[in-house]
């Protein structure tokens, strides 16, 4: 089973029946054991019953307003395409096994200077995060604010960092530290990164980062690493890395596992 | 503009809107046929050793025979799932179909046991299914993508124009825990754990 997955995504599998017979009869023994996992599986086949009945319920709908004809002439649509002859798959495996070969080399390899510096690093990972406007919770902007927060988040991802930071500053303008959004907090650190103020970014990133409580939590801490190696504070950011990875919840897990495997490669001459 | 082509305008735009709701009629029977179709398949090639394609033909008969259920109000509201109302048609089917390929074997008729679920199983689906309802976009159609038509990561960040395939990932762990915590609280305001 590939690694990288985490709990969450382990109980998804398990639900949509996608573990092989060996892997389905281990998260069922975890399960005997762990009434937490237990019920936190009972909440997530709850969850897709739940959409499995909204589906249902948007097909009959669709059913109830379809005439035989166009019924059987969907039918035989669908039947065409499950007679089609399967794509041949590339030869996965084999290119799978030749990248581990070159990868061990690279990673045992001669001289204690790394292959990858960490800008470039840096360079290559900051740009896989992008951010999508979602109304804030709990009710601590008005109207004007969250058509504010919205045109801030567009901005940012239109890498406009200064007028961004600008709309996040005015949002956050008369407001107790306790008033401003965890949102609005997060984006503020981030163009702060952007804009070269990397230390006021620091101390932002790492409150967040180490808050049980923020939905932005997993964000930070990703966000941190990156930091760090923009600081080239190497062994800060693996240390943070090797959080990230073993924590079982975090959806960056993957992405730090590979990050963290670039940091250890050794140039070969 | 002249009234004329104003009314052709309007007609135009009717028949626009007309074609979308057929379009996305269309799109989600689809959904629901190729949903249950590998299942349904194979549960009865298993159990009553049939062949595929008779199977196959067995599937598409139920599947019109819900339909028709349906537009004549014989079916109006679910209360397992569309699933199990497939498969007990699809017993009838397979039953009616051995009998006629072999009338002289005693077949015996398949009988329509339904799982009993406690009222608080019962009670907790309906709280869920009700805040599932509420979800608004984009988090409504990230988690009908993943858990409803079962997209992959890749797919999704491409529906739904996101930059890669961890976006999409972190998008979903964002969504899943917003709806969690609604359930939470909704569980303690009806007093369910």
């Amino acid at each position: 089973m590939d690694t990288n997955y985490n709990r969450a995504d382990l109980i998804d599998l398990y639900l949509l029946d996608k573990l092989s017979f060996q892997e389905r009869k281990g998260f069922e023994e975890e399960m005997r054991k762990d009434d937490d996992l237990r019920n936190e599986v009972e909440t997530m086949r709850h969850i897709m019953n739940g959409f499995q009945r909204k589906g249902e319920t948007e097909a009959m709908n669709a059913m109830l307003h379809t005439s035989e004809e166009q019924m059987r002439s969907i039918i035989a649509a669908a039947e065409n395409k499950h007679k089609q002859p399967a794509k041949k798959m590339p030869l996965l495996p084999l290119m799978i096994g030749i990248a581990a070969s070159i990868a061990i080399i690279l990673y045992i390899g001669i001289g204690s200077q790394p292959k990858y510096s960490s800008e470039e690093l840096y360079r290559s990972y900051q740009h896989s995060s992008a951010y999508e406007y979602m109304p804030s919770r709990g009710g601590m902007l008005n109207g004007d604010e969250e058509h504010q927060l919205e045109q801030a988040i567009g901005r940012y991802n239109q890498g406009d960092y200064a007028g961004a930071m600008k709309l996040f500053v005015s949002i956050m303008i008369g407001k107790g530290a306790e008033e401003i959004p965890e949102e609005v907090k997060f984006y503020t650190a981030l163009c702060m990164v952007q804009t070269g103020r990397e230390q006021e970014a620091l101390g932002r990133l790492e409150s967040i980062a180490s808050s049980a409580d923020s939905e932005f939590r997993y964000d930070a801490q990703w966000n941190l690493a990156l930091l760090y190696l923009k600081l080239d504070e190497r062994s800060k950011c693996r240390s943070l890395l090797n959080k990230i990875i073993e924590d079982k919840e975090n959806p960056y897990a993957g992405e730090a596992e590979r990050l963290s495997m670039k940091l250890k490669i050794k140039k070969w001459f | 503009m002249t009234v004329e082509s104003l009314k052709y305008q309007d007609r135009a735009n009717d028949n626009t809107l007309i074609d979308d709701v057929v379009a996305n009629n269309e799109r989600a029977i689809t959904r629901l046929y190729n949903m249950y179709r590998g299942e349904f398949i194979g549960y009865f090639i298993k159990e009553y050793a049939i062949c595929p394609d008779d199977a196959a033909d067995i599937y598409q008969e139920s599947f019109l025979a819900m339909h028709q259920n349906i537009v004549n109000g014989k079916l109006v509201t679910i209360n397992s799932s569309l699933k199990t109302y497939l498969f007990k048609i699809g017993k009838h089917k397979v039953y009616n179909h051995l009998r006629d390929a072999k009338p002289t074997v005693e077949w015996s008729s398949p009988m329509d046991v339904d799982t009993e679920e406690s009222e608080e199983e019962r009670i907790a689906g309906e709280a869920v299914y009700e805040e599932v309802g509420a979800m608004e976009n984009p988090c409504s159609r990230l988690l009908s993508l993943f858990y409803w038509e079962q997209k992959s990561m890749k797919e999704i960040a491409g529906m739904m124009n996101y930059k890669n395939e961890q976006v999409a990932k972190n998008r979903k762990s964002l969504c899943m825990k917003r709806l969690k915590e609604a359930l939470t609280i909704k569980f303690r305001e009806i007093g369910l754990k």
